[in-house]
C-alpha cells in the first residue's frame, strides 16, 4: 500500500503541468492476501469514483480478474472504493463456512490524484472479521469404564476459525437443554410439545411471553464462561483451547510417595489432559458436595460456573443426547431470562430454571446424537445452528471423538467446514486429540 | 394417657392379689385313655384342656388324669397330639365326665378322611382371628422354606419359588417404604416357645453417612441386599420340614408376646416316636433335601429327634452366577419326668450362603457374599402343680450364636482421591489414593442373643366365676462382638460422599441391649342370656431401650346365637429398637482445607479437617402399634365363615432423617515448592462450610392400616370329595412419615445469599389399598391318598397414592442447619421468599385392570409310605403384562409357569 501510495504521489509530481485531456484509469481490484486461496468471485466487484473537484460520480463493475478499465475520465482527485458482496451461499461455496449475513469485502482509496494518460491503480479487498469460533472437537463419549477413564477424560476444543486474533476471555461453553424423550415415544398430547419437531414447545412454559421462544432462541442447562481480564486468554487464526472436565494426565493419574506410577488399566484408551487450556471444577461451588471423581488441578485455570443444573462436574452424556454452543455475549447474560421446562406444571423452591440464550448471538453449536436412530432425541439446536446431528459410530465409551473437517488451507492456516450442518462437517478420531495439531 | 393404663395396672394387680382367698369347691376327675388305630396304648402323648389351660402327658398305659373344679362345667374339650399322628379333639358333656374318655389317635397320611390340607382361620387361645396350618396343610404347601406356607395367608399372593432375595413377611398393613420395613420388624418369630431374634443384626455401613436404604451392603449386580439388618428375620432361613403347626396371630397379640407390633408367627415342633422321613424337591435351579427321624430312647432317656435339611438354589442353571445354600439341623431331646414334667432341649443350627461370584466377562469385578451361620440351643420345662391355686409353671430360655458376614467389592475406576483417616477431630495432613483399585465392604457381625421366658398358669374363683390367669416375664439380651464394619482407607467404596467417609467401626465395644417385661392375663366366662360371655383382659409391661410401656391386652367374644359368634379385641404392642438403630456409631465429616493435587503425591499437599459426630440414640422410643378388631363367626355342618374388621394404627416407627449443619473449620495458606510437598501455615481465620448432610435415626414413621377379612370355607361334600374356601381381603393403609422433607435452594438463590437454604416441607403420605381374594378347592380322595388342590389369586384393585398436595414450606433452614418456622407464608419475605410452593407431586397408580392367577398342588400317596407331589405356579401360563403410556413403564403382574415336584419317603 505504502508503495502504492508513494508511486502515485511521485507520479503526480512528474506530471504537473500536463495539459487537461480525459485519462485511462486501469483498476486493478486483489483480495487481502490473507484470504488467499479462497476462491471468492471478485468479478462484479462496484468500482466507484468520486471526483473531488465537481463531486461526480462514475460507478464500474470488474471482470473476473478483478479489473476494470475506464478509458476516459477527467484527470484530477478522485477518492476509489471498491466494494464486493458475497452472497451467504457464495461464500459457503468457497469457504466451506457459513456466513449469516452476506460478507462485504471493501477497499477505499481518499484523494487520488489521476492525471497522466494512463493511470493504475490496484486495491486491496478487505473484509472484517471472516469466520469465528467454532467447536473443532467434542470429546463426549468417553473411554472404557473399567480399563480407560469412563466419563472423566471427556473434552471440548474450541478453535479460532477466523482470519484475525480472538480473545477467549468472556467466552461461554454452554449445554443446551430439551426433551430426552424419544423421538418416536413423545405423547404430543402432554401439550407441550411442539408438533414436528417433538422437541419442547417453550411457549408453553411458565411465565413465557413470547411467540419467538422456540424460532429464536435455545435454554441453556449449564453455562460456564472463561473468565478474563479482556486481553489474557488470545486465540491466534488457526489454533484452539481445550476445556477438560478434568485437566490431568488421565493415563497415569498417580504418582505415589515411592515414585511408583499408578496407571489405569489400560492407558492406551485415554489421554493425557494436564496441558488443557481451562477445566471445569465444582468443589467450591456452594450449597454442593462436589462429586468425588473431581479433581482441581492447581495449575489449569477453572472455569466460571454460571448454571450447572445438578451436575457437579463439566459432565458430557456419553449416549449422545447434548448438544454444545459457543458464544460470546454483547449484552451481560445474568439479563438474560430463566423459564422452566414446558412440562413443569408449576414452579417449587427447587424447580431448575433455564437460561434463555438469543439464537442470533451463538458463534457456533453442535448437535449431538445416538448412533442408533431408534434411541434418538428431538433435535435441541436450531437448523440455523446446526441442521444435522453428528455421533461417534462406536458409540458409548468408546474412546472416540468427532472432529471438524478442513474445508481450506490459507497461508498454512487451516479454514474449518463450518456449513451448520454437523453431518457434513465432522468426522471421528478413534482416540482424541489433545496436542490440537490433528486435522482432518 | 399414662395415667389411665397406671389405673388399668393397679385394678389386675388388685384382681391377682384377692385371688387366691378363692379356693376349689367342687373337685372333679376326669379319666381317659389314648390308644392307637389298633387299639394299643399311646405313651407321652400331650393331652390339653385349652380352656382350661391345662396340659398332661399320657403315661405307658395310655392313661391321663386330671383335676379340676366342676363347679359351672358343662363341657370339657380335650386335645390329644402326638407327633406323625393327627390330633384328635373332642368335647365331652357333664354326662360323661365320669366316665374314661377314650380317644384314638391315627397315623398321619392321605388316607385319613379328616386329614386339612389347607389353612385354617380360627379362634384360639391365644387370638380370635388366627389362622393356623398344621402339619398337613404344611406338607401340602411343598415348602422350600416359611414362606411358601406363608403364601397361603389372605391379603399375600402366591409367587413362584424365589430363594435370591430375602424373605419377610408383613402382616395387615398394604403401606409401602420404611412402613414396610417397620411392619416386618414388629412381627415376632416364635419358635417353641421363643421369641427369634433379629435384634443383634448390625450388617450395615455408616447410617449417618448412608441412611437406612443405603447403609444395607449391596450387590450391584444382581441388584438386591441379602442382609435383613433393620426389618424382621429372612424366612428364607427356616425350613418348614420339622414344624407341627404354625399359628399366625395377625390381630391382638396374647399379653404373654412381647416385643413385636403386627403380630406374631407362633412355630410349634414336636419330639416323639417317628419313622425316618426322607423329602426331596426340586423347582427350577433349586433343589432341597431333607431327612428326620424321632427314636425312643427308653423309658429313661426319653426321646430324641434329628431332623437335617439342605437346599442349594442357583438363580440360573445355565450360568451358575448367583447362588443360594442353606444348610440346617437340629436335634431335639424330650423327657418326661413322671407325668407332670416334660422337658424338651433343643439344639439347632443354621448356614445361609448367599454367592454372587465373579463374572469374569465383567470388568468391574463385582462380588458379592453374604454369610449367616447360627448355633442356638433351647430349653424348655414344662410342670404341672397340682396346687389349688396355681396350676403349671413353663420356663423357656435359649440362646443364640450367630456369625454374619458380608462382603461386596468393585474395581473402580476413578481420579486419584484424597482421603482422611483419623478418628477425632482436628486438623491434619490427608493423603492420596489412586482411582483405580477394587473397592471393598466387609462387615463381620457375631450376633449373640439370650431370651427366657417364665410362665405360670393359675385358677381361682371369685363370684362363683373360674378365673385362668396366666403372668410370667421376660428378659432378652442382645449382643453383638463382631469385628464389626472392616473398613480400608485405601480401598473405600464411596470416598468423601456428601464430605463424609467410613472408619472402621468395632461392635465389640458396644453393649448389650437389654430388654424386659412381664405380663398378666386373665380368662373369665360369664353366662349371659344363657350364652357365654368370654373375656380375656391382658396387660403388658415391656422396658425396652429405657422406656417403659404399659400395654393391654384385651379380648373378648360372645355366642349371640348357637352357631353365631361375636367377638372383639383391643391391644397395644411395642418394638424395642434393634442394636443397629441404638448404636449406629459415628460419623466422620473430612472437610478438606487444601486440595493441592498435582498428579504426583510427592508434590501434593492434603490438609483435612476432620469432624467426628456421635450419635446418642438413647432417646429413642420402641415403636408402637394399637389394633382394634372385631368380628363375627358362624359355622354350622357345612360351613364356616368369619368376618373381621379392624384398624391399626402403627407409630414410632424407626427410620433416618436428614440434617444438615455447617462446620466452621480452620483457614489455611499454602506455598507453592517446587519439587516438593507445599508449605502451609494457618491464618487463624475460620472458614465455614455448609450444607454438610446427616442421617440421623428417628422414630418418624407412622401408619394407619384399615382393614375387612371375609372367610368362608365348606366341609367336605363328600359327593365330590371336594372342599372349597374364599378368603377375601382388603387393606387400606396410609404411611407418614413425620420427618419432614427438605428441598434444597436452587444456586442462583443460595449464590445470591438468601438466608433460607433449604426449604422444610411436610412429609409426602401414601395411601395404598388393595382387595385381594383367594379361592381355594381342595380334592381329597382318602382311598386313593389322592389331594388336588387349585388356588386361585384374585387381584381386584391395588392402589398407591401419593398425598403430597402443594403445601407451603413450614419452615426453612438456614446454612448452618438452623431451622425457623414459618407461620404463615410470605412470598415477599427476603429470607425465604424464594422458596414457594412444593410441586404438586400427587400421582395415583392404579391398577389397570383385575387379573387372576391359577396354581396347583397334586399329592398322591403310594401305602402309606412314598409321597408324589407337584405343584405349578401359574398353570395356564396366562399373562398380565401392562405399558403405562405416562411413565413409558412396563409391568408384569403375573410371573411366568414355575412348576416343582416333590418326593417324601417314610421308612
Amino acid at each position: 500500500m505504502f508503495i502504492i501510495l508513494t508511486s502515485v504521489i511521485t507520479s503526480c509530481k512528474r506530471n504537473d503541468y500536463a495539459e487537461l485531456k480525459p485519462v485511462l484509469l486501469a483498476v486493478n481490484i486483489s483480495l487481502d492476501p490473507t484470504l488467499a486461496g479462497i476462491d471468492f468471485p471478485i468479478k462484479s466487484t462496484t468500482v466507484k469514483l468520486t471526483n473531488l473537484t465537481n463531486g461526480n460520480i462514475l460507478t464500474g463493475k470488474t471482470d473476473e480478474n478483478g479489473k476494470l478499465t475506464l478509458p476516459n475520465i477527467s484527470p484530477g482527485n478522485y477518492d476509489i472504493e471498491a466494494l464486493l458482496t458475497i452472497s451467504s451461499a457464495d461464500y459457503l461455496a468457497a469457504t466451506g463456512t457459513v456466513s449469516e449475513v452476506d460478507v462485504v469485502f471493501n477497499s477505499v482509496l481518499k484523494s487520488q490524484n489521476f492525471i497522466k494518460q494512463t493511470n493504475d491503480i490496484s486495491l486491496v479487498l478487505k473484509t472484517g472479521k471472516v469466520g469465528d469460533w467454532v467447536i473443532k472437537q467434542v470429546y463426549y463419549a468417553g473411554s472404557n469404564t473399567s480399563n480407560g477413564a469412563s466419563f472423566r477424560d471427556t473434552f471440548i476444543e474450541i478453535y479460532n476459525n477466523s482470519n484475525q486474533t480472538l480473545y477467549a476471555d468472556s467466552l461461554y461453553f454452554s449445554q443446551v437443554y430439551g426433551s430426552n424423550t424419544k423421538t418416536t415415544a413423545v405423547d404430543l398430547t402432554k401439550g407441550y410439545y411442539q408438533t414436528t419437531s417433538k422437541q419442547f414447545d417453550w411457549t408453553k412454559s411458565i411465565g413465557m411471553n413470547n411467540a419467538k421462544a422456540n424460532s429464536d432462541y435455545l435454554y441453556a442447562k449449564t453455562l460456564f464462561m472463561i473468565e478474563g481480564s479482556g486481553k489474557q486468554y488470545p486465540v491466534q487464526p488457526g489454533t484452539s483451547i481445550i476445556i477438560a472436565s478434568t485437566a490431568i494426565n488421565h493415563k497415569a493419574p498417580f504418582v505415589g510417595a515411592d515414585g511408583k506410577t499408578t496407571t489405569v488399566k489400560d492407558p492406551s484408551l485415554t489421554i493425557d489432559l494436564s496441558k488443557a487450556d481451562f477445566e471445569v471444577y465444582l468443589g467450591n461451588y456452594p450449597g454442593i458436595t462436589p462429586l468425588a471423581s473431581d479433581i482441581d488441578n492447581p495449575a489449569i485455570p477453572n472455569l466460571k460456573v454460571l448454571a450447572r443444573s445438578t451436575g457437579k462436574d463439566l459432565l458430557f452424556d456419553a449416549t449422545g443426547r447434548d448438544s454444545y454452543v459457543v458464544f460470546k455475549s454483547p449484552v451481560n447474560v445474568s439479563t438474560f431470562s430463566k423459564y422452566p421446562s414446558p412440562d413443569e406444571v408449576s414452579v417449587g423452591t427447587a424447580t431448575e430454571l433455564y437460561i434463555q440464550i438469543p439464537n442470533k448471538y451463538i458463534s457456533d453449536g453442535v448437535e449431538i446424537e445416538t448412533p442408533l436412530d431408534a434411541n434418538r432425541v428431538p433435535k435441541k439446536l436450531s437448523s440455523s445452528i446446526d441442521a444435522g446431528g453428528v455421533f461417534v459410530s462406536k458409540g458409548q465409551y468408546s474412546s472416540q471423538s468427532i472432529i471438524r473437517k478442513t474445508a481450506k488451507t490459507v497461508n498454512g492456516r487451516r479454514i474449518l467446514a463450518d456449513s451448520n450442518n454437523s453431518k457434513n462437517d465432522f468426522t471421528e478420531l478413534d482416540i482424541p486429540d489433545v496436542t490440537k495439531t490433528i486435522f482432518k | 394417657m399414662r395415667k389411665i393404663y397406671t389405673k388399668i395396672l393397679l385394678a389386675v394387680i388388685l384382681l391377682f392379689a384377692i385371688a387366691p382367698a378363692h379356693s376349689q369347691t367342687n373337685a372333679l376327675t376326669i379319666n381317659g385313655i389314648v390308644l392307637d388305630e389298633n387299639n394299643k396304648p399311646l405313651d407321652f402323648v400331650t393331652v390339653k384342656l385349652p380352656n382350661q389351660n391345662r396340659v398332661s402327658y399320657t403315661d405307658k398305659d395310655g392313661k391321663f388324669k386330671f383335676t379340676l373344679d366342676g363347679s359351672n362345667l358343662k363341657s370339657i374339650t380335650i386335645v390329644a397330639q402326638m407327633i406323625s399322628k393327627l390330633a384328635v379333639e373332642t368335647t365331652i358333656t357333664s354326662s360323661q365326665f365320669t366316665s374314661t374318655v377314650k380317644i384314638i389317635l391315627k397315623d398321619l397320611n392321605l388316607n385319613l378322611n379328616a386329614v386339612q390340607v389347607s389353612g385354617v382361620r380360627k379362634s384360639t387361645q391365644l387370638s380370635n382371628s388366627s389362622i393356623t396350618f398344621d402339619k398337613q396343610a404344611i406338607e401340602q404347601s411343598q415348602a422350600f422354606s416359611l414362606t411358601d406356607v406363608l403364601n397361603n395367608l389372605p391379603g399375600k399372593l402366591f409367587s413362584p419359588l424365589d430363594l435370591q432375595s430375602p424373605k419377610s413377611i408383613t402382616l395387615r398393613s398394604e403401606a409401602t417404604g420404611n412402613a414396610t420395613t417397620n411392619n416386618t420388624l414388629g412381627v415376632a418369630i416364635i419358635i417353641d416357645g421363643l421369641a427369634q431374634s433379629n435384634n443383634a443384626n448390625m450388617q450395615n455401613k455408616n447410617l449417618g453417612s448412608f441412611g437406612l436404604s443405603g447403609s444395607i451392603l449391596n450387590d450391584y449386580k444382581n441388584s438386591v441386599g441379602y442382609d435383613v439388618t433393620f426389618g424382621g428375620l429372612d424366612l428364607r432361613e427356616i425350613p418348614a420340614d420339622n414344624i407341627e403347626s404354625i399359628e399366625v396371630i395377625s390381630g391382638v397379640a396374647p399379653a404373654q408376646y412381647g416385643d413385636l407390633t403386627d403380630g406374631a408367627i407362633i412355630i410349634n415342633r414336636q419330639a416323639g416316636k417317628t419313622d425316618y422321613q426322607f423329602n426331596s424337591r426340586i423347582n427350577n435351579g433349586s433343589t432341597n433335601f431333607s431327612l428326620s427321624k424321632g427314636y425312643n430312647l427308653n423309658e429313661k432317656a426319653g426321646f430324641l429327634n434329628f431332623n437335617a435339611n439342605y437346599l442349594i438354589s442357583n438363580n440360573d442353571p445355565r450360568d451358575n452366577m448367583k447362588k443360594y445354600t442353606r444348610l440346617s439341623g437340629g436335634l431335639m431331646h424330650t423327657k418326661h419326668f413322671g407325668r407332670n414334667i416334660k422337658n424338651t432341649l433343643s439344639i439347632d443350627f443354621s448356614n445361609k450362603f448367599d454367592d454372587a461370584k465373579m463374572d469374569p466377562d465383567d470388568d468391574r469385578d463385582l462380588l458379592t457374599y453374604s454369610k449367616n451361620r447360627k448355633f442356638g440351643f433351647s430349653n424348655r420345662t414344662s410342670m404341672e402343680v397340682n396346687n389349688s391355686f396355681l396350676k403349671r409353671i413353663s420356663l423357656n430360655f435359649g440362646a443364640d450364636f450367630g456369625y454374619q458376614e458380608t462382603y461386596t467389592q468393585w474395581y473402580l475406576n476413578g481420579n486419584p482421591k484424597p482421603m482422611a483417616n483419623k478418628d477425632t477431630t482436628g486438623v491434619y495432613e490427608g493423603y492420596f489414593i489412586p482411582g483405580t483399585y477394587t473397592a471393598k465392604d466387609h462387615i463381620i457381625g457375631k450376633p449373640k442373643n439370650f431370651n427366657g421366658n417364665l410362665n405360670f398358669f393359675s385358677e381361682y374363683n371369685m363370684a362363683k366365676i373360674k378365673h385362668f390367669l396366666s403372668y410370667g416375664a421376660n428378659l432378652s439380651i442382645s449382643s453383638n462382638k463382631g469385628q464389626g464394619v472392616l473398613f480400608d482407607p485405601e480401598f473405600p467404596r464411596f470416598a468423601n460422599s456428601g464430605s463424609k467417609n467410613e472408619r472402621p467401626y468395632d461392635f465389640q465395644l458396644i453393649p448389650p441391649l437389654v430388654n424386659a417385661g412381664f405380663y398378666a392375663e386373665d380368662r373369665f366366662k360369664l353366662a349371659i342370656f344363657k350364652r357365654d360371655l368370654s373375656f380375656t383382659t391382658g396387660i403388658r409391661y415391656d422396658l425396652q431401650n429405657g422406656f417403659g410401656s404399659i400395654q393391654p391386652r384385651l379380648s373378648t367374644n360372645y355366642s349371640i346365637a348357637k352357631n353365631l359368634k361375636f367377638n372383639m379385641a383391643y391391644g397395644i404392642a411395642t418394638k424395642a429398637p434393634t442394636m443397629a438403630f441404638r448404636y449406629p456409631g459415628p460419623t466422620y465429616f473430612d472437610i478438606p482445607l487444601i486440595n493441592y493435587y498435582t498428579g504426583d503425591v510427592r508434590n501434593s499437599l492434603l490438609l483435612v479437617y476432620t469432624y467426628k459426630y456421635v450419635p446418642d440414640n438413647s432417646k429413642l422410643k420402641p415403636s408402637q402399634s394399637n389394633q382394634f378388631e372385631m368380628g363375627l363367626s358362624y359355622e354350622n355342618k357345612f360351613f364356616s365363615s368369619s368376618v373381621y374388621a379392624y384398624t391399626k394404627n402403627n407409630k414410632n416407627g424407626f427410620n433416618t432423617q436428614i440434617s444438615y449443619s455447617t462446620l466452621n473449620v480452620p483457614e489455611y495458606t499454602y506455598k507453592v515448592v517446587n519439587g516438593a510437598k507445599p508449605t502451609y501455615t494457618a491464618t487463624g481465620k475460620y472458614l465455614e462450610k455448609s450444607g454438610l448432610s446427616l442421617s440421623e435415626v428417628t422414630n418418624g414413621v407412622s401408619s394407619k392400616n384399615t382393614g375387612l377379612e371375609f372367610y368362608i370355607a365348606t366341609r367336605k361334600i363328600e359327593s365330590i370329595q371336594t372342599s372349597f374356601s374364599f378368603n377375601s381381603s382388603l387393606i387400606v393403609s396410609e404411611y407418614h412419615n413425620s420427618s419432614n422433607s427438605t428441598v434444597t435452594a436452587r444456586d442462583e438463590d443460595i449464590n445470591a445469599g438468601k438466608k433460607a437454604w433449604y426449604g422444610v416441607y411436610e412429609a409426602l403420605g401414601n395411601k395404598n389399598n388393595s382387595l385381594l381374594t383367594k379361592l381355594n378347592s381342595d380334592t381329597h380322595i382318602p382311598k386313593l391318598g389322592l389331594v388336588v388342590s387349585l388356588y386361585y389369586d384374585l387381584v381386584l384393585t391395588k392402589n398407591n397414592t401419593i398425598i403430597g398436595n402443594e403445601k407451603f414450606p413450614i419452615g426453612y433452614l438456614d446454612k448452618y442447619g438452623e431451622y425457623y418456622p414459618i407461620t404463615k407464608y410470605d412470598p415477599n419475605n427476603t429470607d425465604y421468599g424464594h422458596l414457594s410452593k412444593l410441586i404438586d407431586k400427587a400421582t395415583q397408580t392404579k391398577l389397570p385392570f383385575m387379573y387372576g392367577n391359577l396354581s396347583m398342588r397334586i399329592s398322591k400317596e403310594l401305602k402309606k409310605k412314598i409321597r408324589f407331589s407337584v405343584n405349578a405356579y401359574n398353570v395356564f401360563n396366562l399373562k398380565a403384562d401392562y405399558f403405562d403410556d405416562v411413565t413409558l413403564q412396563s409391568y408384569k403382574y403375573i410371573s411366568p409357569i414355575n412348576i416343582g415336584a416333590e418326593l417324601s419317603i417314610k421308612f
